[in-house]
């Protein structure tokens, strides 16, 4: 990975618990250079990805949550190398991806698969259902023959609940989430270790959400699948995950595992995303903290905290100070100067 | 191919489209058992006649059958259309495609630049100097006109290749692996074909054209060998005492345009699987 003196991030590694991790990454940054309206105007960076810090136990499921701009989806992308990282460092199964060359990279992807958001904008118009699900096998040279092949194709149709007649048919003549059954079959297909699943159901009815994400729980329970779960709802990842790295401005503001984080919210950020899940019961007592205004733009974030601007509880040294990621105990961090 | 012939019987417009470039290209092929005369034999005895039952459709200004000189004329046109036509998509498309795909300043800075300096370049100059290099012949009107109409292929490869390559399903492809090779061909290509079938039917219409003016100029195919196009010329000549010769020709570019165009616009429903 390259990285120019203005690109270079400043070094703030956190020490993460580390029981076998599948994935693991280190200081991961990926800033966009902004072209300027001359050729003569200062040279700018939107730094959409600064010194992200994640462990993924095997086995595990992860969440980062954000809203949008908070760069969880170049995260997600900058870890698989989909889009090549300005610098940091990812270890998967003991291989260091930056480190790959093109081919290299390429069968390790067969390692490593992503779920996408948008069912409708994933899967090539013109192959069909079993030509794109077979794809990978025939890349990886997977199964033994075609006809092998077309028998994977079809269990996995089945496993992802549509029918190994659906084969022949194309994507436009499915529905959002049928379609995204096929895009989990076609991550699948190589027999991952890990899948990345960028918003797989904020694109979908609230009804088919719900069976998504428990094809996703069924899946992961079966074939021990290693997640990194991206929403931009808390209460989508309550459930499903094992810990949950809350994103602003790129940035980690806090990470614990699941029920830590939900119970237990260090960061005053947490806080107000939680309150403001609504709470199905009748007449309950909310109280809700309302941030004020809007994200900063990530090529002017504020100075110290990028948060600050938006916090509650900030205070002078918030504009001075860029707060790291504290360790709290039982593998809760949080990057705020005012807590922990 | 059995599901494209099942798909085209839906469309009877296309189904007259292929018809019409069948035929024609049958016409093109038995010219020689087709014609009833030698296409360069004149008869001084005939000069500018109208349709009779020697000369059905009349003769030109040598006396040469119309018929013959129509049927053989299909010949230079319809490789014109043709062969310029790949050439030029042959040219453009892998240079557009593989542009866009990659982009950088090697596309912004020389591709771009070098097809913007190229569309500048009018048809006859090119034509003018390649005769130079190679003679005027019906190769060289060919070639001048793949080249020239190379740069719409690359523009509008690269132009469609620049929103494909930021899909969903191409960053998929590359998440399972595939090499760029792999990605251009199975699913940039496919999603950006059916613009480039349109491009290319209406190319082949105005290369017909333009083949037609290079041999009034005499850059084309030589006298005698007719083509539709320097038919067309000289018959604007004789307007007046002989309408028939510039008619004939005239009729025969539109009939074939119409069904290359027909033709064209039902090849890309057929191919677009929304359709099926």
């Amino acid at each position: 990975m390259t990285g120019s003196a203005l690109l270079k991030p400043t070094d703030n590694s956190v020490a993460e618990p580390a029981d076998e991790a599948l994935l693991s990454v280190r200081n991961l940054c990926t800033y966009f250079p902004v072209r300027g309206a001359t050729p003569f105007a200062p040279k700018r960076v939107v730094k959409a990805v600064d010194n992200l810090s994640l462990e993924v136990g095997r086995g595990k499921i992860v969440s980062i949550v954000g809203e949008s701009g908070s760069g969880k989806t170049t995260a997600g992308r900058s870890i698989l190398r989909l889009i090549e990282p300005t610098s940091g460092q990812v270890m998967f199964d003991g291989m260091d991806l930056g480190q790959l060359g093109p081919r290299a990279l390429r069968d390790a992807r067969r390692k490593m698969q992503i779920i996408f958001q948008d069912p409708f904008a994933s899967l090539n118009p013109r192959m069909s259902i079993g030509g794109i699900i077979a794809e990978g096998l025939k890349l990886h040279s997977i199964g033994e023959g075609r006809a092998d092949q077309r028998d994977r194709v079809a269990a996995l149709l089945e496993r992802v609940g549509l029918s190994a007649d659906h084969m022949r048919r194309y994507p436009h003549e499915f529905s959002g989430g049928q379609r995204q059954r096929v895009g989990i079959a076609r991550a699948l297909a190589v027999e991952p270790d890990f899948i990345l699943a960028d918003e797989p159901v904020s694109a979908l009815d609230v009804s088919i959400q719900a069976q998504v994400l428990n094809l996703l729980q069924d899946l992961r329970e079966d074939l021990g699948l290693t997640m990194v779960f991206i929403a931009h709802d808390l209460s989508v990842v309550e459930y499903l995950s094992d810990r949950v790295a809350v994103m602003y401005l790129g940035r980690i503001m806090e990470i614990a595992d699941a029920r830590d984080l939900y119970a237990n919210p260090q960061h005053p950020y947490t806080e107000a995303l939680l309150s403001a899940a609504p709470i199905p019961e009748p007449g309950a007592a909310r109280n809700r903290i309302m941030l004020k205004g809007e994200t900063p733009s990530p090529i002017d974030p504020p100075s110290g905290c990028v948060f600050r601007t938006r916090c509650p509880i900030a205070g002078p040294e918030c504009a001075t100070t860029t707060p790291d990621l504290k360790p709290l105990g039982k593998g809760h961090s949080v990057a705020c100067l005012k807590r922990g | 191919m059995d599901r494209l012939l099942v798909k085209m019987r839906g469309k009877p417009l296309g189904a007259l489209g292929l018809l019409i470039v069948i035929l024609l290209v049958l016409v093109a092929i038995f010219a020689p058992l087709l014609a009833p005369y030698n296409p360069t034999d004149p008869d001084f005895m005939a000069m500018l006649q109208g349709p009779s039952d020697q000369y059905i459709l009349g003769t030109d200004e040598l006396g040469r059958d119309m018929l013959s000189r129509l049927i053989w004329g299909a010949r230079a046109s319809l490789q014109a259309g043709l062969i310029a036509v790949i050439l030029a998509a042959g040219i453009g498309v892998p240079i557009g495609l593989i542009s866009g795909y990659f982009r950088g300043p090697l596309d912004e800075y020389v591709v771009m630049r070098l097809t913007d300096a190229m569309m500048a370049f009018p048809v006859i100059v090119l034509a003018l100097a390649l005769t130079a290099i190679m003679g005027p012949s019906l190769s060289t009107a060919m070639v001048a006109i793949g080249i020239v109409y190379a740069p719409i292929f690359i523009r509008l490869a690269r132009a469609q290749t620049l929103s494909v390559r930021e899909t969903e399903y191409v960053e998929a492809a590359r998440a399972l692996g595939n090499r760029h090779i792999g990605i251009m061909i199975k699913h940039v290509l496919p999603n950006i074909a059916s613009p480039l079938i349109i491009q290319m039917s209406v190319s082949m219409a105005t290369a017909i054209l333009v083949e037609s003016a290079l041999s009034f100029l005499g850059l084309g195919v030589q006298p005698p060998t007719p083509s539709w196009g320097s038919m067309l010329r000289i018959g604007t000549n004789y307007m007046q005492e002989a309408p028939w010769i510039a008619f004939w020709p005239g009729l025969a570019i539109f009939v074939a345009v119409l069904g290359i165009n027909l033709f064209g616009d039902a090849l890309r429903d057929v191919l677009d699987p929304r359709d099926r």
